[in-house]
C-alpha cells in the first residue's frame, strides 16, 4: 500500500520548524522514499529561498519617507470635509501637534477631554484678536459653549460621517490609483 | 513642499505578517490612541512589505509608491476597526489589496499580461517537473528575472493569493480572509499558482537531480 502525498501545507511547516520532532520524524521518512513529496519539498524550499532573498533585496523608496506620510495624514485631519464650508477669511485654530497624529474621527470622542482641553487654551489666544466665527475640530464645542462663545461648526463632516456608517463605505477616501500614471 | 527622505528599510527579510507578538500588539494599542511614533514605527515595519507586495501586483515601483500611501493612509483612519489580537500585517495587505482593486476598476491599472486560460493549460502538466538544485537557491539577477516573469504571468488574483503564501507569510485562513475566498478555493488558487510558477521557471535552472 503506497502512503498518500504529504500536503504542502505539511512540508511548509516542516521547512519552517513547525512540526513536532515525531511528527517530522515521519515526514523525513515518508520524503526519503516518496520521490513525489521530495520534489515537492525541493520546490518549496527553493521558493522560500527565493522570496526571502527577494525581499531582502527591496529597494528604499524615497518616496515612502515617512515624513512624506505623515505631512499627508496631517493635512488630512487639518483640512475641512468640504472646503465650502470654510471661508477664507475665518482664523483657524487647533492644527495638530507635530508630534501627535490626530486620531481617527471614530475614537476621537476618548480624547474628548484633552481636545476640549486644548480648544480652551487656543481660545484664551484667538478671542482677544478677532471675535468672529471659529472653525472648530472634534470634541471643542463643549468648551466654547461653557465660554459662551458662539460656534460655527461644520455639519457636513459629521452628516457624512453618518452617511459612511448607514453605507458600510468609505466616502472620504481618495482613489489616488485612478490618478497614477 | 514634501520632503525626501530615506524610509529605513529592515536589514533582513522582510517581516512576516504571519505572527502576532506582544511588541506588535503595544504598537497598534499606541498607535490607537494617537501616538505618531507607534504608527510611525508601524509604518516602517511593514510599509516595506505592503509596497513590495503592490510592485507586484501593479508592476510599476511608482504606483506602488502611491499605494503604499493611500494603503497607510486608510490605515490610520482605521485603526479603531483592528480588532484584539489580528494581525496588523495581514490587516494591511489586506487593505493594499483593496486599494489595488480599486485602482483597477478605474480602468487606469493594466491587468496582468498573459492569458489565464494558456497558463491553466499549462500547469496541470508541470506537476512532476525536477525539483531545483541546491544551486538553484542562490536567486542570481537572471534567475530573479525569469522569477518576476514567472509572477508576472499569473492571473493578478492568483499571484496575490500566491505571495501572501510566499513572500509575505500569511495562513491559508488569513489568505481567505484578504481574499474574500473560501479556504479551499484559497489552497486551490496557490496550488495552482505554484505550478505555473514552476513551469514557467523550470527550463531556467540548473536541472540537476
Amino acid at each position: 500500500v503506497t502512503a498518500p502525498h504529504l500536503p504542502a501545507e505539511t512540508l511548509e511547516a516542516w521547512l519552517s520548524g513547525a512540526l513536532a520532532p515525531d511528527g517530522a520524524a515521519g515526514l523525513e521518512a515518508h520524503v526519503g522514499a516518496c520521490a513525489e513529496c521530495a520534489r515537492a519539498l525541493g520546490w518549496l524550499r527553493a521558493e522560500r529561498a527565493w522570496m526571502a532573498q527577494r525581499a531582502r533585496r527591496t529597494p528604499a523608496r524615497p518616496a515612502l519617507a515617512w515624513e512624506r506620510l505623515e505631512a499627508r495624514l496631517h493635512a488630512d485631519a487639518a483640512a475641512p470635509a468640504l472646503p465650502q464650508a470654510l471661508p477664507p477669511a475665518l482664523p483657524r485654530v487647533a492644527a495638530p501637534a507635530p508630534s501627535r497624529l490626530r486620531p481617527p474621527r471614530r475614537w476621537a470622542h476618548g480624547a474628548a477631554a484633552l481636545a476640549s482641553a486644548a480648544a480652551a487654551l487656543l481660545l484664551l489666544a484667538v478671542l482677544p484678536l478677532g471675535g468672529g466665527p471659529v472653525r472648530l475640530e472634534d470634541g471643542e464645542p463643549e468648551a466654547l459653549r461653557e465660554r459662551g462663545v458662539e460656534a460655527c461648526v461644520d455639519p457636513a463632516q459629521e452628516a457624512l460621517a453618518a452617511l459612511e456608517r448607514r453605507l458600510s463605505a468609505c466616502l472620504l477616501a481618495t482613489p489616488v490609483l485612478a490618478t497614477v500614471r | 513642499v514634501v520632503r525626501l527622505l530615506s524610509l529605513r528599510l529592515p536589514s533582513s527579510a522582510a517581516p512576516t505578517a504571519a505572527a502576532p507578538t506582544g511588541e506588535a500588539e503595544v504598537l497598534v494599542r499606541r498607535a490607537r490612541a494617537g501616538e505618531a511614533d507607534a504608527f510611525r514605527a508601524l509604518y516602517e515595519r511593514h510599509g516595506p512589505a505592503v509596497w513590495r507586495f503592490l510592485r507586484d501586483l501593479l508592476r510599476d515601483e511608482a504606483a506602488a509608491d502611491e499605494a503604499t500611501q493611500e494603503t497607510f493612509v486608510r490605515a490610520h483612519a482605521r485603526l479603531g476597526s483592528l480588532r484584539e489580537g489580528e494581525r496588523v500585517g495581514a490587516w494591511l495587505l489586506g487593505i493594499a489589496r483593496h486599494v489595488w482593486r480599486e485602482g483597477r476598476r478605474g480602468g487606469v491599472l493594466t491587468a496582468a499580461a498573459g492569458s489565464a486560460e494558456e497558463c491553466e493549460a499549462h500547469a496541470d502538466a508541470s506537476a512532476a517537473l525536477p525539483a531545483p538544485s541546491p544551486e538553484d537557491l542562490l536567486l542570481d539577477r537572471e534567475l530573479e528575472g525569469h522569477l518576476g516573469a514567472a509572477l508576472g504571468a499569473l492571473r493578478e488574483e492568483r499571484r496575490a493569493a500566491l505571495l501572501l503564501r510566499l513572500d509575505h507569510g500569511l495562513a491559508y485562513e488569513d489568505i481567505a480572509g484578504v481574499m474574500g475566498w473560501s479556504l479551499p478555493k484559497v489552497k486551490n488558487e496557490i496550488h495552482r499558482a505554484r505550478l505555473q510558477l514552476r513551469e514557467h521557471l523550470a527550463p531556467h535552472l540548473g536541472r540537476a537531480p
